[in-house]
Parts: C-alpha cells; sequence; structure tokens
C-alpha cells in the first residue's frame, strides 16, 4: 500500500483524506521511502491497536452498563412490590400512601 | 466435595436462581398492572414470603457488582483500600440506626451508581491525560453526565421509600427479619 510503479521505477506515497478527497503525497523512492513505509506501517498498526482497544473498553462499559440496570430492575419490582404490600399505590406515575 | 456433589449443588444453585427469578417476575406484573385489585395485593402479600430469598439474592449480586468495580477502579491494593473504606463510610452513614433490609438494598445501589460515576470519572480522566478525540471526549463527557444522573435517582428512591414507609403501618418481612413500621 502506497507504492506505486512508474515507468519501472517504485515510489512511495502516503495518502490522507482532504476536504472527501484522497491526496496522493510524494515521499521519495529508495531506501528512504522503504524507511518511511515501515515506519508507516507501524503508525497505522498503533492505530488499529487503539481503536481495538478503545471498542473493547466501550463494550465492556456497555455490558457494566447492562448488569447494573438488570439488578437495578429487580431491585425495583421488590420495592414496588414492598410498598404495595405496605399500603401505598402509584397512581399517576408517583407513590402515595392510600387512604383509608 | 466430590465431582458429583458439586454438580448436583450448582444445578440446585441454578434451580433456585431460576425460581426466584419466576418469583420477581410475578412480583413484577402485580406491581406493573394499573390497579391491582384486592385479590392481587393478598396475592402479592403472599408472594412477599418468598421476598428474604430474593432480597438476598439480590444482595450478593450487589456485593459482587460493587467489588468488581472498586477493582476496575483501583488496581493499587493501597488505592483499592481506600476506595473500600469511602465505600464503608458511605454505606455507614446512608443506613440510619436499624436500617431495614429493603433500605440497605437500595444503599446497595446508590453504592453500585456512586462507584460506575466515579469509574467514569476515573476513565475520563485517563483519557485526558493521554489525549483523546472529539468524539471520545463526547462519549465519555455523556456517559460521565448519564453516571451521575442515575447516582442522584438511587439516592432520590432511598428518600423517597423511607418517607412513604414512615407513613404507613407497615409490616414488611424482607430477607429473614421481621419489619413493623407504625406511623
Amino acid at each position: 500500500m502506497g507504492w506505486e510503479t512508474r515507468n519501472g521505477n517504485r515510489y512511495y506515497y502516503r495518502k490522507r483524506r482532504q476536504g472527501g478527497r484522497v491526496v496522493s503525497e510524494y515521499v521519495g523512492s529508495g531506501d528512504l521511502a522503504g524507511l518511511a513505509s515501515e515506519l508507516d506501517d507501524i503508525e497505522r498498526q498503533q492505530r488499529e491497536a487503539e481503536r481495538d482497544e478503545w471498542r473493547r473498553q466501550v463494550q465492556a462499559d456497555r455490558e457494566l452498563d447492562q448488569e447494573i440496570a438488570a439488578l437495578a430492575e429487580q431491585v425495583k419490582a421488590l420495592t414496588a412490590a414492598a410498598l404495595l404490600a405496605s399500603g401505598c399505590h402509584k397512581p399517576w406515575r408517583k407513590w402515595r400512601v392510600m387512604r383509608g | 466435595m466430590g465431582s458429583g456433589e458439586l454438580v448436583k449443588s450448582e444445578e440446585t444453585k441454578l434451580a433456585k436462581s431460576e425460581e426466584r427469578r419466576q418469583i420477581a417476575e410475578r412480583l413484577l406484573t402485580t406491581v406493573n398492572a394499573q390497579r391491582p385489585t384486592k385479590a392481587q395485593l393478598a396475592e402479592l402479600r403472599e408472594q412477599m414470603k418468598l421476598a428474604p430469598a430474593i432480597a438476598q439474592e439480590l444482595g450478593d449480586l450487589s456485593l459482587q457488582l460493587r467489588q468488581r468495580l472498586i477493582d476496575d477502579i483501583a488496581a493499587a491494593p493501597g488505592l483499592r483500600m481506600v476506595v473500600q473504606e469511602q465505600v464503608r463510610q458511605m454505606a455507614n452513614a446512608l443506613a440510619a440506626e436499624g436500617a431495614s433490609p429493603l433500605e440497605r438494598l437500595l444503599i446497595d445501589q446508590i453504592l453500585i451508581a456512586w462507584l460506575r460515576w466515579q469509574h467514569a470519572e476515573w476513565a475520563m480522566t485517563s483519557a485526558y491525560k493521554e489525549g483523546i478525540s472529539f468524539a471520545r471526549a463526547n462519549y465519555l463527557e455523556r456517559r460521565l453526565t448519564a453516571t451521575q444522573g442515575r447516582y442522584l435517582r438511587t439516592v432520590e428512591g432511598l428518600a423517597r421509600v423511607r418517607r412513604l414507609l414512615s407513613r404507613t403501618q407497615t409490616q414488611i418481612n424482607i430477607a429473614q427479619q421481621q419489619i413493623v413500621q407504625n406511623s
């Protein structure tokens, strides 16, 4: 990726996005271009690893939140049951003590 | 314990857990009924006899979650001890003299929500130190706001239940402890 052959010679180009278009930026040829290409590869791998780590973190967050919400839902059910059993009701989305 | 006994014990645990889940679902159905009838309420009071088992299970789950959150926030043993102590002090401050088991469950919810909030704070601080993109900062900010909101709702929940139960003549039996409250 990034290497182009023109007139039998290999040239290294960096691709980047600019205003919705992909722009090629000439880097060079020969050993120096090879080194630049390797450095770009390392950077790309690092970015991918960071992205993977971020995705893993977001997924772990989501799972933890789901677990907390599930537990909260059960506690809510038990609380509501206890309130009903002790003479409260919820006429308009708000718990009140039943009269009489 | 032999492997056979271990399997049997695990099966019993699973069966009990399933039974408790079913009880919780039945309770939820009654609770969600727009206007429970007298018969439904009588049935609910009957079902509340099974509440100790549910409360016990929920308490255990809360404890596990709390521990996991503490481990996530504070990997270093020293820091973990500090967080644990903070949690203990919060629990003591919230649990007034003779807090009922139901209140203790709600206090557990507050502690979990508080830890989750701290977890979100910690994640954001570490991310800012490392430098993050706008999209990621936005995600972490939204998560922080959500966890703060959840924490406040749990505190309000405990206050509401305390206020309501103090005004009713209540006889709740949760977690092998019978509490009679008179208004």
